[in-house]
């Protein structure tokens, strides 16, 4: 039986553990981070606000998520709550140490067809990405400490991933994360192409701690290069979901297949 | 001439600065009694709420900070507990903070176990209570009625599913009025948290004494692993909104007191320092350097007076003000008590007399020989 370990939500994963030491390589700190990463089961409801280039704010939409980070894999199941046209949109998604990110959609209320998405995609017309959610970057080779900074007042040491060649499909090519020394919290990621533009910046404004004296995102803000910025606000949430034996059955379904 | 009014004229010699000193104790000593009517009133009304319920002791998780107790599995505790002794009901309660329409604030949502005692407190104003566990349907409180302009047959939209509303009821608790009501049943399947509560409301034999529910309560705490059992004040006083709102108060509290302080302080010791030949006049007339302090510190207890007089009328109507603002109706349950108004007062006064000390002793102090010769 495995060990119970406590919920991560989202990319803004809560981590507790000792303080990154001078000497710890990027690999020995990503190692925790992921270790802390583990759940075996979490759900999460959030509310999104999303704000165009002139700053006009779109209708607000709620999703819910649930997931499971066990030792080598990661998946997601994202579904729409509403406005109506989101709430049969399901989605679901799996990162591994070894294998490459992979995601699915469902959709159609009453045939449950299924298709290929490209996990890097924009989902429900904001900037919730299954990709910057799973954080398939810390399975990267390349991993290095850049430096240390300052980001809202919390000391945080600066490592940058970078993958290379890239996999059919895949956009993104490097990821600069800004972990809290103490905590193992990153409060700012930003993600480039290949041809280093800045694709998105990810930065946490407001943290909870769960049961486990964990940190993790209450409130964050995804600010894309086209300048949209998505306000997410976790409203509601549970650390110990069970994950049922269907949950990610459409990992499972080969594409076009009907579901029961 | 009697010394308080002697201390009253010299206020009202200078009036622009002794309104402007009125006004900034008067907006501390407001934000004092709105803040604090506002956190007391809020714990005032959870309490209200737990204990019209009937419950004896409540079980929950409480390790989390989030502003509802943690979700866990109800099932094999509920039974757990039914087999403590003199445990008669273990009812479970979900309940989540829910926005169900664009244009109006969050409220609360609560799935209570059906049929159970927690129905028992609400009186029916319209319509009828759901029949079955299993019945798509809700209730709304009377304020919650009003602030959704719902009635019965409308329906309502709560995390993509859309309910009915059969009844509408009234409750002795705000944050129930305020309310949406369904079966625990419902409310499981629509945040998708099957088999799950955040608290369950226990009821105890009728004649047990406090002692016995205090004994009972030791067995859970040392029994059930990762689970509290508490009363139903200790599981208001430890919500993390409960918290804050107290902390927020008593922050006010603290920095307003501190710059009441210091502006009786300065006022004072502008008002000593332009007065200084009139104060060196005095004390060649004869005057006692104790008549002196007596005098400022008077004019500093009457400014800190009568701005905590006005603060506290500020403070009540900015409190009725918040508590009837479309935003805020049905959160809002201030409770103003005459002792809390008594113990501002006092702390006005105190405020007044420590701010004066200084000045006082400094002009008490003035050698009339230099006073006289100052321009």
């Amino acid at each position: 039986m495995p060990r119970y370990f406590m919920l991560i939500f989202l990319l803004m994963i809560g981590m507790v553990g000792s303080a990154v030491s001078a000497e710890e390589s990027a690999q020995n700190i990503i190692h925790r981070i992921l270790q802390h990463r583990l759940s075996q089961g979490f759900e999460v409801r959030m509310n999104i606000e999303v704000f165009d280039a002139e700053n006009q704010r779109q209708q607000p939409l709620k999703v819910a998520l649930i997931g499971r980070y066990v030792e080598q894999q990661q998946q997601l199941l994202i579904r729409g709550i509403t406005p109506a046209k989101y709430t049969h949109q399901i989605y679901a998604a799996e990162v591994g140490k070894n294998q490459p990110p992979r995601m699915f959609r469902r959709y159609g209320v009453e045939n449950h067809s299924v298709e290929p998405f490209n996990i890097e995609s924009p989902l429900f017309d904001s900037g919730l990405i299954a990709y910057d959610m799973l954080m398939p970057w810390w399975y990267w080779h390349d991993q290095q400490l850049i430096g240390n900074q300052m980001v809202n007042g919390h000391d945080c040491i600066v490592i940058q991933s970078v993958e290379q060649p890239l996999l059919i499909g895949q956009e993104i090519h490097r990821v600069i994360s800004y972990i809290d020394r103490k905590e193992l919290f990153p409060w700012r990621i930003e993600i480039f192409n290949n041809e280093q533009q800045r694709l998105r910046t990810l930065e946490v404004q407001q943290v909870m701690r769960l049961e486990s004296g964990a940190l993790t995102a209450k409130a964050l803000t995804v600010e894309q290069f086209n300048h949209q910025v998505s306000k997410i606000f976790i409203y509601s949430g549970d650390e110990h979901y069970l994950i049922q034996p269907e949950s990610f059955s459409i990992l499972e379904s080969t594409p076009q297949e009907v579901q029961p | 001439m009697n010394l308080i009014r002697f201390a009253f004229n010299n206020l009202y010699r200078r009036p622009a600065r002794t309104i402007l000193t009125l006004s900034a104790i008067s907006f501390g000593i407001a934000a004092i009694v709105a803040l604090t009517a506002i956190a007391w009133g809020f714990e005032a009304s959870w309490q209200k709420a737990n204990d019209a319920r009937g419950t004896d002791l409540i079980v929950t998780r409480l390790a989390s900070q989030n502003s509802m107790p943690s979700p866990f599995s109800a099932e094999k505790v509920q039974h757990d507990l039914l087999m403590i002794p003199h445990v008669n009901q273990a009812v479970g309660l979900l309940s989540e903070m829910l926005s169900v329409s664009y244009d109006s604030p969050p409220l609360f949502v609560f799935g209570w176990e059906l049929p159970s005692y927690l129905w028992q407190h609400l009186q029916l104003l319209e319509g009828r209570w759901p029949q079955t566990r299993d019945e798509q349907a809700v209730m709304i409180g009377a304020l919650a009625k009003e602030l959704l302009h719902k009635s019965i047959g409308d329906t309502i939209e709560i995390e993509g599913f859309s309910y009915p509303v059969i009844g509408v009821f009234q409750s002795s608790a705000l944050v129930e009025n305020g309310a949406i009501l369904m079966s625990l049943t419902q409310m499981q399947h629509t945040v998708d948290k099957e088999g799950k509560v955040n608290v369950l409301n226990l009821q105890v034999d009728a004649d047990l004494a406090v002692k016995e529910i205090e004994q009972i309560k030791k067995t859970i705490n040392n029994t059930f692993k990762g689970f509290m059992a508490i009363t139903s004040g200790e599981l208001v006083s430890q919500n993390a909104i409960v918290r804050i709102s107290k902390a927020m108060s008593n922050a006010t509290i603290l920095i307003a007191s501190l710059v009441g302080a210091l502006i009786v302080f300065n006022t004072m010791l502008m008002s000593i320092s332009e007065r200084t030949r009139e104060i060196g006049l005095l004390l060649a007339l004869g005057w006692h350097p104790r008549t002196i302090m007596k005098l400022i510190i008077s004019e500093s207890a009457i400014l800190s007076l009568a701005g905590g007089m006005l603060g506290m009328i500020l403070g009540i109507a900015l409190t009725y003000g918040l508590e009837h603002l479309e935003l805020m109706r049905g959160k809002i349950d201030a409770i103003v008590s005459p002792a809390f108004l008594l113990a501002v007062l006092g702390l006005s006064i105190i405020l007044g007399v420590l701010g004066g000390l200084y000045p006082a002793l400094k002009a008490a102090r003035t050698q009339p020989s230099h006073a006289l010769r100052q321009e």
